[in-house]
């Protein structure tokens, strides 16, 4: 018997999503700076081990994107530490380049613990798929 | 040592930086990336046995040091030394088992992250202690990877969580 990642929570409506910081539930999509996402899918392409490493800050409503290669120590920690963000404040996820050739994004990160998402490593799956479609929208 | 090996070895102080960035970097990005399916990162074998070969390089650069100094150097670096390795294998062992976590059966996946938990634990006590052996302490290198810790720590904290979370499926056959 193997352990699976197959948990489900249940959905929660977007527009509930918690606020740590206690700011206005966010009405409008995540901002997405074109420029990141392009600049991961560059790094991924030369060197798929190069992933792109995604952090969505609650407060401000911005995704802020780097590849992982670009982070020190390398992970969403670092991340944050170097945006000056408060790791509370913010949800993780990661852009990969799959073997098809085609990018993913994964609703993982150690940032997502204790989010209400299925499992401590996952956000809420609404939250996720307003991100994902953010970032989709933005070019990747 | 030689004049001209200390001027070969980058300094202790960076080796003993360097592989605390990357074991931290082990307990963030290392555990997400053994949680993400291969089928949807092309790179991730590639990235951990990156991490993991940077890791024995600069274990085996630290080593090089200690034995290179071992003769001007008080008899306590060399269970340092051992200490250092045990701890640094433990948990690259632990993170290989851990990159097969669907494969394996529920029970080596628990074990496996437990020890690297303590692979973790024990290679940064290797580091403040190796730190400490060569007057480092006050470097600000070892303020700032002291101060990061309890967040790591946190980190695989969560993974233990997950683990306890994570419903048990069946492996797939001839697996």
């Amino acid at each position: 018997m193997g352990l699976s990642l197959t948990a489900q929570a249940e959905p929660e409506p977007v527009h509930n999503m918690s606020q740590p910081s206690g700011q206005p539930t966010p009405t409008s999509p995540p901002l997405v700076d074109g420029n990141e996402v392009q600049a991961v899918k560059t790094a991924s392409r030369a060197n798929p081990s190069d992933t792109g490493v995604g952090v969505y800050h609650i407060p401000t409503n911005r995704v802020h994107l780097i590849p992982i290669s670009q982070t020190h120590p390398y992970g969403h920690t670092a991340f944050v530490r170097q945006l000056g963000l408060t790791p509370a404040d913010c949800r993780g996820f990661v852009i990969a380049l799959a073997p098809g050739g085609q990018f993913v994004v994964e609703n993982i990160s150690g940032l997502n613990r204790g989010s209400g998402g299925a499992t401590s490593f996952q956000m809420p799956q609404p939250l996720f798929d307003g991100l994902k479609r953010a970032v989709i929208a933005a070019g990747l | 040592m030689t004049k001209e090996t200390e001027q070969s070895q980058p300094p202790i102080g960076k080796l003993l930086a360097d592989l605390a960035n990357e074991i931290d970097g082990i307990a963030d990005f290392g555990v997400t990336a053994c949680l993400i399916d291969e089928g949807n990162w092309a790179g991730r074998h590639g990235y951990i046995v990156q991490r993991c070969g940077e890791v024995c390089l600069t274990v085996g650069s630290i080593v090089a040091f200690i034995d290179q100094s071992a003769v001007a150097s008080p008899p306590h670096l060399l269970p340092l030394r051992s200490d250092l390795v045990a701890g640094s294998d433990q948990l690259l062992n632990a993170l290989s088992s851990l990159e097969h976590f669907r494969t394996l059966p529920a029970e080596a996946t628990r074990s496996a992250a437990e020890s690297l938990r303590a692979g973790w634990e024990a290679t940064h006590q290797s580091i403040t202690q190796l730190a400490a052996a060569f007057g480092l302490l006050d470097e600000s290198w070892c303020s700032e990877v002291r101060e990061r810790q309890d967040a790591y720590r946190n980190g695989l904290e969560g993974l233990m969580t997950w683990l306890r979370e994570a419903s048990i499926a069946p492996c797939p056959p001839g697996q």
